[in-house]
């Protein structure tokens, strides 16, 4: 009986389902993931006339790779044509639930990964009618882990260009303006999810029509792509037919729910978030700033990094200019690599610990006539790590400690390098 | 500058994710800075300190330069250098020799063309620091926020070479490069200074 296979199947797809709720519910933070979650037990057997044939999930699986949404014809409860039918299962379905864009929206990357109850009940449980609405994005790279990109909601543009055209007109509403950016990767590859792990560039966003649900505007950080050719695409619409080109210039953004639909708002905060998103990466380089999470004392903590990284420059092109040299270079070229690419662990070791307790590598230690230099000697930290078997030691596991260090300075204050 | 945000325009890296390898910049730093190094330290006789100190520093930027190509930074870097070049090669047929005085009289030595202006910069950025920073300690208030970084934005700009011709966008990505950069050059830099003790 149709109505056994199929609690049969759901409950075989149940548990993969379950799972890939987890995955999704961690990857999207919306609401009507748990809704639909709370669903999921629900849906299937009941309201769903396309499943009462299916006993098994991967027919939907194959669908959702390969289907475009907006499509109108109603799927038949066949298996097989669930995995050929050209167009989106529920579409029909659709017209019976309710508010189903944000659903889609959420569900869809999840789609592939065989979360179909989830959808389904959402489906139920939504009650507007926004078939067209669907026009978004079916087809995903389901190369992806399940749920883990909604961005994976993307970027095909013979896709974008067919929902954009069907879906849209009663869901383009009214101001939400997109700018769109397609993935220049736009490589339109049907992955399963048993392909492996073909992860796109994490926050992508999506040109949806709904505004209703909360999800995050993510801003496609994909910078190249829109450094290449960035128009501020304040384009609220589907774009171009061909969708070769502009795919590389447009920034999908979404209004979050609340805020100013402006494009020139959205297209500030595209920016902010690039900044953002740059700033954490900063945060690497800059030592010390890991625990920092406020940009105004980041960008503190990057001046004055950067000012002593240049003074320290300036300190030592000094110092360089007024010491006699040694200039055997040539075997230390070779050398320097190892050395300096050991050094640099503990350069930045160094310089944090060395601005809080400015040790007096000073007068004594230079050779030649450096009247000016104690004034700017005592700004930055000695960074006593000319030592060779000194560096070693510390880097393989023993820490940095400044102060061994310095003891181990030669006479002139200066560690002698052994070579 | 009046409307310095209208006539920034993106400078564009040519490789926009463009990673400096450690071993690639310290090694063409070290291949440009140590010959250079032993010219000027065969013709040091002639010369004053501080020129040798301001034909260093050139040298030293000269070789950031090169190790490090393909940054807007970079090659805002090289103009200022050559530009600088070019306004004190004319005056006499060595490098630098009398012009630094006049330059920076007040300043000690130390300061390069480049840097020459980092403590009034500072200074600026402090007292607008300072009085941003009571701003939002009084009212909390976005603006202020947002002006509190805007000016911190500025300073960076003036920090970073080019600056002043990139967005705040790109140039917090130049920062990224400039950054790790700076500190191989400072690597370079000490291990040199200390084997010539």
């Amino acid at each position: 009986m149709g109505g056994h296979e199929n609690a049969m199947g759901f409950h075989h797809g149940n548990e993969s389902i379950l799972t890939n709720n987890v995955n999704v519910s961690e990857m999207d933070m919306s609401s009507s993931m748990s809704l639909a979650r709370s669903s999921s037990d629900v849906v299937v057997p009941n309201s769903n006339p396309f499943l009462a044939s299916s006993s098994s999930w991967d027919p939907i699986v194959s669908l959702s790779q390969s289907q475009t949404f907006g499509g109108s014809s109603m799927v038949t409860t066949h298996n097989s044509d669930f995995g050929n039918s050209s167009s989106y299962p529920f579409v029909q379905y659709m017209s019976d639930s309710t508010n189903l864009e944000g659903i889609m929206v959420h569900k869809i990357p999840s789609f592939g990964s065989g979360n179909f109850s989830e959808i389904v009940g959402s489906f139920c449980q939504e009650g507007s009618s926004d078939i067209p609405n669907m026009g978004f994005r079916p087809s995903y790279n389901h190369g992806n882990d399940a749920g883990t990109e909604r961005a994976t909601m993307n970027e095909q543009s013979q896709v974008e260009d067919s929902i954009t055209e069907d879906g849209a007109p009663g869901t383009a509403p009214s101001g939400n303006r997109r700018k769109r950016m397609l993935d220049h990767d736009s490589s339109f590859s049907p992955n399963k999810n048993a392909g492996g792990d073909e992860l796109k560039d994490s926050p992508r966003t999506i040109s949806d029509g709904a505004k209703e649900h909360e999800k995050k505007a993510k801003v496609e950080q994909n910078v190249s792509a829109d450094l290449r050719g960035k128009q501020p695409a304040k384009q609220s619409k589907e774009n171009s037919p061909s969708g070769e080109a502009p795919k590389e210039n447009f920034i999908h953004v979404r209004a979050r729910r609340g805020q100013a639909t402006n494009s020139h708002s959205l297209a500030e905060r595209v920016r902010r978030e690039k900044i953002s998103e740059r700033m954490r990466l900063l945060q690497e380089l800059v030592p010390g700033c890991n625990k920092i999470t406020g940009k105004a004392v980041m960008l503190d903590e990057i001046i004055n990094y950067v000012q002593s990284l240049q003074q320290q420059v300036e300190f030592l092109s000094m110092k360089l200019a007024t010491v006699n040299p040694e200039l055997n270079f040539d075997v230390e070229r070779i050398l320097s690599k190892e050395i300096l690419q050991s050094r640099l662990g503990h350069g930045i070791v160094g310089y944090g610990v060395g601005m809080n307790s400015p040790h007096p590598f000073s007068n004594g230690s230079f050779q030649g006539n450096m009247a000016g230099m104690p004034s700017t000697s005592t700004q930055f930290p000695p960074l006593p790590q000319g030592v060779l078997d000194h560096e070693f030691q510390s880097l393989y596991g023993m820490g940095y400690d400044p102060n061994t260090a310095l003891d181990n300075l030669g006479p002139n204050g200066r560690l002698k390098t052994e070579l | 500058m009046e409307g310095q945000a209208a006539k920034r325009r993106r400078v564009y890296s040519i490789e926009p994710k463009k990673v400096v390898e450690e071993a690639v910049f310290t090694r063409n730093y070290m291949n440009y800075l140590v010959p250079a190094l032993m010219k000027i330290k065969a013709g040091k006789r002639s010369s004053h300190c501080c020129e040798i100190q301001n034909v260093v520093k050139h040298e030293v930027d000269m070789a950031m330069v090169f190790s490090a190509q393909g940054f807007a930074w970079s090659n805002a870097l090289k103009a200022n250098l050559q530009r600088y070049q070019n306004e004190h090669s004319s005056s006499s047929g060595g490098p630098i020799i009398t012009s630094n005085n006049n330059n920076n009289p007040s300043n000690s030595s130390s300061k390069s063309i480049k840097y020459v202006n980092k403590d009034i910069k500072g200074e600026e950025y402090e007292d607008g620091f300072i009085n941003n920073n009571n701003n939002n300690n009084n009212n909390n208030n976005n603006n202020n926020n947002n002006n509190n970084n805007n000016s911190k934005l500025r300073c960076l700009r003036r920090l970073i070479p080019g600056g002043e011709d990139m967005c705040n966008e790109q140039m917090v990505e130049e920062l990224e490069s400039y950054i790790s950069c700076l500190k191989m050059q400072v690597n370079v830099l000490q291990y040199l200074a200390d084997k010539n003790c």
